[in-house]
């Protein structure tokens, strides 16, 4: 009974993350901070924009692109959405200043479309398995940026060749975490 | 490209030749389009489209491209739609118009845009040509070797490790100078 939800969350938490599953982590790396703490509040400004996002991008999909046969339309109908939430976001997280700062980032709602495009590529048919796939997406992009930080400031102070230093450095400790989560990915098939 | 803005194109839009100029392709014509209506407005209203307006457009446009582009998407790798659908919200199309072209003359804007487009496609056809070759063993369908000499390149690890070697090829050439 529970085995459909649980592989619903380990799907978006190991599969469905388009910072991994897109090659998409030295995009998302750009925009967070090498202190851990900030780089944490980021990643989850990023999972709650992602998941509430994801979430609006598939109730679009059911109850409006599918009923009016308008898929033409989606994109334009989902980037309508995006500066919609940030404002709702930044007025809702005001007493949150430490994640109200990072508003508006447009590397965040740049993977939240990301998100949403991979959900609604094979978009799961019940409301409950969309939730937890978009809740595994979202833990797993709060982990993978978690990471980053720490790769970014190991990296920021380690001794390399000056051509190495910067995006090739960067690029080659992305390599390895995709490489990390495609193993765990591994072990669950 | 080197900036990092189209790091995820270099990254993810490589594993062919042909997703590669595809992508490419478009990213060009969105940088034209972009950089046009951006010195239009700003030579006869004096005024900078804003962001959101223009990453509006932008999605139309695309979206209005893709009714014309279903047999070129079934013929591409599984995630060109998602990367296709995507370069509405990257800042590589719009890096451009927001920075330039609003303060430029038209024809001085589109030759900006040209210039940075073609260069784009450029590293983006390098990296897949590489990739396609050496991962696959195969350019369209000649195969060139028998069995895929670096098959590793043929992964997105593979676009991640060879976009990190050619900018470390860039920094060499830029410090050697």
């Amino acid at each position: 009974m529970t085995e459909p939800f649980a592989l619903s969350f380990l799907t978006g938490l190991l599969a469905l993350n388009p910072a991994v599953s897109l090659g998409l982590i030295p995009t998302a790396a750009q925009g967070a901070s090498r202190d851990h703490r900030q780089a944490f509040h980021y990643g989850l400004l990023g999972a709650l924009t992602m998941l509430l996002y994801g979430l609006l991008a598939w109730l679009l999909h059911f109850y409006l692109v599918l009923p009016f046969n308008i898929a033409a339309y989606e994109l334009p109908l989902l980037l309508l959405m995006m500066p919609g939430l940030n404002w709702s976001l930044a007025r809702l997280l005001k007493p949150w200043p430490r994640l109200n700062r990072n508003l508006p980032l447009f590397y965040l709602n740049f993977l939240a479309l990301a998100a949403a495009l991979v959900l609604l590529q094979h978009p799961p048919a019940t409301f409950g398995i969309m939730t937890l796939t978009l809740l595994g997406m979202a833990a797993s992009f709060l982990v993978s940026l978690v990471l980053i930080s720490h790769l970014r400031a190991r990296l920021e102070t380690a001794l390399f060749p000056k051509p190495l230093k910067g995006w090739p450095s960067f690029l080659l400790a992305s390599g390895i975490l995709w490489i990390a989560f495609q193993g765990l990915l591994m072990l669950v098939k | 490209m080197f900036s990092g803005l189209g790091i995820f194109l270099a990254v993810a839009g490589t594993a062919t030749v042909s997703q590669a100029f595809f992508l490419g392709a478009i990213v060009l014509l969105l940088l034209l389009f972009n950089s046009l209506v951006s010195a239009v407005v700003g030579e006869l209203l004096q005024k900078k489209v804003g962001l959101w307006p223009q990453v509006i457009l932008t999605s139309l446009v695309l979206s209005a491209l893709s009714l014309f582009l279903t047999n070129a998407f079934a013929a591409l790798p599984e995630n060109t739609v998602i990367l296709y659908a995507l370069l509405a919200a990257s800042p590589l199309v719009y890096s451009r118009s927001q920075l330039l072209s609003y303060s430029t003359t038209i024809d001085r804007a589109l030759f900006d845009a040209a210039g940075t487009g073609v260069g784009t496609v450029a590293v983006l056809l390098a990296l897949a040509l590489v990739r396609q070759l050496a991962g696959q063993g195969r350019l369209a369908n000649l195969i060139v070797f028998p069995r895929a000499p670096w098959p590793l390149l043929n992964t997105m690890f593979g676009g991640i490790l060879l976009t990190g070697i050619l900018l470390v090829i860039f920094n060499l050439v830029k410090y050697r100078k």
